[in-house]
């Protein structure tokens, strides 16, 4: 079967490395993006490729990346609701969910309104996590 | 003065009459015989001088306004009421003078309007209200009546103290003479409503006397006749503290909102961060020191609790 593709979006390092780590053993491949302007140009570039993501795993605050390819896109700084308003103008068929520390605040209610069905908080775990991205990506 | 512009002025609800530098009326049209309510006939009046037909003007220093426009050559434009057979007859009036080809002046042409049936209910409405003036100065919100061109006919004691001025000094002003350009826009829409028959309720901010702004909701009414807007009635309710507490709450909401935001954001994600990799750790660790682990787990699960109540309920509990 061949290998699901995911983009995750978030501005912590760490995040990324545990989401890898606890997705490692679902068939899948993860993309990572560390703001919304690059994560918008992964998921055009891989659609261009034939290889749009299955799931795309959203954060909200995108205000805090370290990371060297985010200095290096110098991108305009957008959050994760905007990010995802502009994924869905591109392709209204993307298939997003957010992970977040606000999913019970506002910012995540805001992620719901715009047509994201599925808000994981943080307290899930990574566990946890991988569970829900096994059943929603039908892997389990 | 041929026919047909003859025909045309009679048929006027204005006065309109034409003066020689010796005051001899060359001129008049048939709105005369109304305004003197029937008792100065058009042609009666047509040739004779003017103090002859109307000897209070003299009185009044009507000679003195005419001197001025033949003098000056400048338009007037006054607003006067004459005791006339007994009435009141509230009248604007402009002359204008005339010039022949050399430029000179030898004529005054008089336009007059008759308002005094809007003056009359004006009066009756400030009388009504000075009448039940117990009654509205009782209320505490401030009440204005305003004539057709805005200024204030009648204000109650509220009214006044809103503004921190005396009565007195409020009747002929209008409520433009009280706000900035953002008011004054309000205040023009709100006009063109009245006129238009409409009642509406509208926020405006006004300047006291010492310079302080108060927040009024205004409601507004128009009292017509005969389908013409003759003045307003509003209701004016200072609404400055409910305002400024309205605002407080809205900075302490948003405060609020911050703060959960914030603790969300500086609690949650490196209490999952660490969770994350202790349960990685736990993975290889013997028995022993796995169950070391999930307890140090099971005290980060309770600060995270605590997090979470406190973020989404606002409560300090696990």
């Amino acid at each position: 079967m061949e290998k699901k593709i995911i983009l995750v979006v978030d501005d912590e390092e760490e995040i990324h490395e545990l989401i890898k780590e606890y997705l490692a053993r679902l068939n899948v491949e993860i993309y990572s993006a560390y703001d919304g302007g690059e994560a918008i140009k992964i998921y055009k570039e891989l659609w261009e490729k034939g290889r749009k993501p299955d799931l795309v795993v959203m954060d909200l605050n995108l205000s805090e990346s370290k990371h060297e390819k985010r200095k290096q896109l110098k991108e305009e700084q957008i959050d994760g609701v905007k990010t995802t308003q502009k994924l869905k103008r591109i392709d209204p068929n993307a298939n997003v969910i957010g992970f977040t520390a606000y999913a019970h605040l506002e910012w995540g209610e805001r992620l719901r309104k715009i047509g994201v069905k599925h808000v994981f908080g943080r307290e899930i775990g990574f566990n946890g996590f991988a569970e829900k991205v096994s059943e929603l990506l039908s892997l389990s | 003065m041929v026919k047909i512009h003859e025909e045309i002025l009679d048929n006027l609800d204005e006065v309109v009459h034409l003066v020689d530098k010796n005051m001899k009326v060359l001129f008049v049209n048939k709105a005369i015989e109304k305004l003197s309510r029937g008792r100065v006939k058009k042609e009666e009046m047509t040739g004779k001088n003017l103090y002859e037909v109307f000897p209070f003007l003299k009185e009044r220093g009507v000679d003195k306004e005419y001197e001025s426009v033949f003098s000056k050559g400048k338009s007037l434009k006054t607003e006067e009421w004459t005791e006339y057979y007994g009435g009141k007859i509230y009248t604007i009036t402009v002359k204008i003078p005339l010039k022949d080809k050399e430029g000179k002046i030898k004529q005054v042409l008089t336009i007059m309007r008759d308002f005094t049936e809007t003056k009359k209910i004006e009066e009756t409405l400030r009388e009504v209200a000075e009448k039940y003036s117990a009654i509205v100065e009782l209320v505490q919100e401030g009440i204005c009546i305003d004539d057709k061109n805005e200024k204030m006919i009648f204000v109650n004691d509220a009214f006044a103290k809103i503004l921190n001025y005396e009565k007195d000094y409020l009747i002929g002003k209008s409520l433009f003479d009280f706000v900035d350009d953002e008011g004054r826009k309000i205040l023009i829409k709100q006009a063109k409503l009245r006129r238009q028959g409409k009642s509406s309720r509208y926020e405006l901010k006004v300047y006291t006397k010492n310079g302080q702004i108060r927040d009024l909701l205004i409601s507004a009414v128009p009292l017509l006749k005969n389908g013409k807007y003759i003045v307003s009635i509003s209701v004016n309710l200072d609404i400055t503290e409910r305002k400024r507490a309205e605002e407080k709450i809205r900075i302490l909401l948003e405060r609020e909102r911050k703060i959960k935001m914030e603790m969300a954001h500086y609690f949650f994600n490196p209490i999952a961060i660490a969770k994350g990799y202790m349960y990685l750790i736990m993975e290889n660790l013997p028995r022993n020191e796995k169950e070391n682990l999930e307890k140090a787990i099971n005290a980060v699960d309770r600060i995270e609790n605590v997090v979470k109540n406190m973020v989404t309920k606002g409560e300090i509990h696990e």
